[in-house]
C-alpha cells in the first residue's frame, strides 16, 4: 500500500521526482555521542544514537526536553557549541560530516542540509527585507550567473505564499508567524537543501496554522523527495505526518519503527508513558498523566531499544 | 519618513528654547555678576555705585531680566552673540577664529574612534570566548580607564620629545599648510580618540554579542551563510543602533576632551578659549561656546534619530 501511494504521488506531480528515488537513505547517523564538558562536570547529551533519514520520508523524533532530540539535529548540521565533543558518524552522500572541519561542513549547510527552529518571528533578521534575506542565502549557494531571484520567487511559490512580491518587500514584523515559517522553509529550498531538520517548527503557532505548516512539509516531502527529520515533544503532531518514529529518552533511542506500528503497539514503557500524555477529544482530564517516579524506574530498567519491523519498507 | 523627521524637529523646539534660557541665566548664576566682570572685578572699593549704574544702563542691564533675555535672544537670531569683555571683539569673530582647529580635532577623533572602535568591537564580539576577544576587551578597558591628560602628557613626552616622531607641542593652521596641519594634529587626535574608541568598542561588542546570540543569526548559520556575511551583514546591522545613539554623546565628550588636549599641545582652539573665558569671567564668550556646542549636539541628535529610523524599520513604523 505505501508503495502504491508513492508511485501515485510521483505520477501526479509529473517529472518533478522519480518514484525510484523514494525511500533511499540519504543521511545515516551511527553511534552518535555528544558530550559537553563544563567546569561543573560532564553531560552526556547523546549516548550512541542510530537513525536514518530517507528520501521522500519524514522521520519523527519524539521525547521530552533534554532527551537529546535537538542535539542530534544540531550535531548533523554542525551547529553545536564549540565545547561539544562529538563521536560516531553522520554519513551524507558518502561523507562523514562529523569528521569534516567547520569550513568544509559549511558548504553542506543550506546547500544540502538545513535546519529550521521553533521561533518564527525572531528567526528572520528584523532589519532586512525578507526578499533580501532570501536572496542573500540563495546567492551564497548559487553558481555564478544563476538566476537567484527566479529561484527565490519559485521557492516562495512552492511554500504556497501568495503575493510573492509583497512578501519579498516586507520586513519580518509585517508577516504572521506562519508566513515567517514558510519564508524560512522557502529559504532552505532556494539554497538547495535536500535534508531538512525541523525542530518544533509548529510549536509556536496556533493550531490551524500548525496544521497548514505540517501539510506543507508533507507536500514538499512527497513532491520534491525531501528527507525530513521532524522533532517534537508532541506525539499527536508526529503521528499525523510521519512515516517513521524515533522515540528518545535521556540521549538514547528507546523505540523506533514505522509510525503506525510504534503508535499502535508501543513496546517501551517510555513510549507508553508518552502516549498517555496525549489529550484526546472526549477523554477526561484525569486520563492525562504526567510521568511518575515509578514509571521512570520502569523506563530506566529497560536496556535495549524496541525496534519495530524495518521502517524503510517503501 | 518625512513625517518622522518633521515631528522630530518639532519636538526639539522646546528643548532649544529651554537651553537658551539656561545659557542666558548663566551670567546671573555665576558669582560677581556681569557688571563686576566687565569692570574687571577688582577689589570692592575701586568700583563705585555710579560706575555700576552707568554700566548697567549702557548694556541694558537695568531692565527686567525677561526683557534682557528678549534682547539677547533677538540679537542672537540676528547673529549677534555680544562682545567679548576681554578682547572687545564680537563673540562670533572670536568663535570663528577658534572653531576650526577644534572641529578638526573632534571630527578627526570621531573618525578614528568610529573606525578603530567598530573594528575592535566586532573582534571582541566575534572572538569573545577566545584569547583574541579577551585581549581586545582588556585593551578597551584600559583605554576607558586611562585619563587623557596623562595619556596626552606621556604621548607628547615619548612620541614627541624623546623619539621626535611627532611634534610635542604646537599647531600649524590649516590655512598655512595642509600637510603640517595634519602632522601637528595627529598626536592630539589619537590621544583624544582613545577614550571614545574604547567606549564605542564596548558598545558595539555588547550589541554585536547579543545579536550573535539571537535566533535570526542561528538561522543564518543553519542556512550556510559565510561567516563574513553573518558578522558584517546580518549581525552588525542590528548592532548599529546603540552606536548611532552614542555618536552625539561622544561628540559632547570630545568637546570636553579638547579643553585638556588643546592645553597640553598648545592648540589655539575652542578648548583653550573655554578655559580662558571661564577663568576670566568673559560671559559672552562662555555663552557663545555653550550655545554653539549645544546646537551642534542637538543637530547630531536629530541626525542620529533619523539614521536610526532609517536602519530599523520597526522604529520607522512606531514613529509614523
Amino acid at each position: 500500500m505505501p508503495v502504491m501511494t508513492s508511485t501515485h504521488r510521483a505520477a501526479a506531480t509529473g517529472s518533478l521526482e522519480p518514484a525510484t528515488g523514494s525511500g533511499e537513505q540519504v543521511l545515516t547517523v551511527e553511534g552518535l555521542s555528544v558530550t559537553f564538558s563544563t567546569s561543573r562536570g560532564t553531560t552526556h547529551a547523546l549516548r550512541g544514537v542510530d537513525l536514518a533519514l530517507r528520501k521522500g520520508q519524514i522521520v519523527g523524533v519524539a521525547g521530552e526536553s533534554g532527551s537529546g532530540k535537538t542535539t542530534a539535529a544540531l550535531a548533523a548540521t554542525g551547529l553545536l557549541a564549540r565545547t561539544a565533543e562529538v563521536d560516531g558518524a553522520i554519513r551524507y552522500d558518502g561523507v562523514d560530516l562529523v569528521s569534516l572541519p567547520e569550513k568544509k561542513l559549511r558548504r553542506y549547510r543550506g546547500r544540502h542540509l538545513a535546519m529550521i527552529f521553533q521561533e518564527t518571528g525572531s528567526a528572520l533578521n528584523p532589519v532586512i527585507r525578507v526578499g533580501d534575506q532570501l536572496m542573500m542565502a540563495a546567492r551564497a549557494h548559487a553558481t555564478k550567473g544563476a538566476d537567484v531571484r527566479q529561484r527565490v520567487t519559485q521557492a516562495l511559490a512552492d511554500v504556497r505564499l501568495d503575493d510573492v512580491d509583497r512578501v519579498m518587500r516586507s520586513y519580518p514584523h509585517e508577516l504572521s508567524g506562519g508566513m515567517c515559517q514558510r519564508v524560512i522553509i522557502a529559504m532552505a529550498l532556494s539554497c538547495g537543501s535536500q535534508v531538512l531538520f525541523a525542530d518544533e517548527p509548529t510549536t509556536a503557532l496556533d493550531v490551524s496554522v500548525q496544521r497548514e505548516i505540517l501539510d506543507l512539509i508533507r507536500g514538499l516531502v512527497d513532491q520534491r523527495g525531501l528527507a525530513v527529520m521532524l522533532i517534537s515533544h508532541d506525539l499527536a503532531v508526529l503521528s499525523e505526518v510521519c512515516d517513521d518514529l524515533v522515540v528518545m529518552y535521556r540521549g538514547q533511542v528507546v523505540e523506533t519503527g514505522p509510525a503506525e506500528a510504534v503508535l499502535r503497539d508501543p513496546g517501551h514503557p517510555y513510549t507508553q508513558a508518552l502516549l498517555g500524555c496525549i489529550p484526546t477529544v472526549g477523554g477526561s482530564h484525569e486520563d492525562l498523566r504526567e510521568i511518575t517516579a515509578e514509571q521512570r524506574r520502569l523506563i530506566e530498567s529497560v536496556d535495549e531499544p524496541v525496534v519495530h519491523g524495518s521502517g524503510g519498507g517503501r | 519618513m518625512r513625517a518622522t523627521i518633521l515631528r522630530r524637529i518639532a519636538t526639539s523646539i522646546p528643548t532649544i528654547i529651554i537651553s537658551t534660557m539656561l545659557i542666558f541665566g548663566l551670567r546671573y548664576l555665576l558669582p560677581g555678576g556681569p557688571v563686576q566682570a566687565m569692570l574687571g572685578g577688582g577689589a570692592e572699593g575701586e568700583i563705585t555705585e555710579e560706575q555700576i549704574a552707568a554700566m548697567e544702563e549702557r548694556f541694558g542691564l537695568d531692565a527686567p531680566v525677561p526683557v534682557q533675555y528678549w534682547h539677547w535672544l533677538t540679537n542672537l537670531l540676528q547673529g549677534d552673540l555680544g562682545t567679548s569683555y576681554y578682547s572687545q571683539q564680537p563673540v562670533t569673530t572670536v568663535l570663528g577664529q577658534r572653531i576650526l582647529p577644534s572641529l578638526e580635532l573632534i571630527i578627526g577623533s570621531l573618525i578614528v574612534s568610529i573606525l578603530v572602535g567598530t573594528a575592535l568591537g566586532i573582534i571582541a564580539a566575534v572572538r569573545r570566548d577566545r584569547p583574541t576577544g579577551r585581549t581586545v576587551q582588556l585593551m578597551t578597558g584600559f583605554g576607558l580607564a586611562v585619563p587623557d591628560f596623562w595619556l596626552g602628557a606621556v604621548a607628547a613626552g615619548t612620541l614627541g620629545l624623546a623619539l621626535g616622531i611627532f611634534p610635542a607641542v604646537g599647531f600649524t593652521p590649516l590655512s598655512e599648510s595642509l600637510g603640517d596641519n595634519l602632522y601637528t594634529l595627529t598626536l592630539p587626535v589619537l590621544v583624544l580618540a582613545v577614550v571614545t574608541a574604547s567606549f564605542l568598542a564596548r558598545h558595539i561588542s555588547s550589541a554585536m554579542a547579543s545579536a550573535l546570540d539571537s535566533p535570526y543569526i542561528r538561522t543564518a548559520w543553519a542556512m550556510g551563510l559565510p561567516p563574513r556575511t553573518i558578522y558584517l551583514n546580518c549581525a552588525l546591522r542590528n548592532a548599529l543602533g546603540p552606536v548611532i545613539t552614542f555618536i552625539p554623546l561622544a561628540f559632547a565628550g570630545l568637546v570636553g576632551g579638547t579643553v585638556l588636549v588643546e592645553s597640553i599641545f598648545a592648540i589655539p582652539g575652542l578648548g583653550t578659549e573655554i578655559m580662558r573665558s571661564v577663568t576670566s569671567q568673559d560671559y559672552p564668550v562662555v555663552q557663545g561656546i555653550v550655545l554653539l556646542v549645544g546646537v551642534l549636539v542637538a543637530l547630531l541628535n536629530l541626525f542620529a534619530d533619523v539614521a536610526l529610523a532609517f536602519i530599523d524599520p520597526r522604529i520607522r513604523r512606531s514613529a509614523a
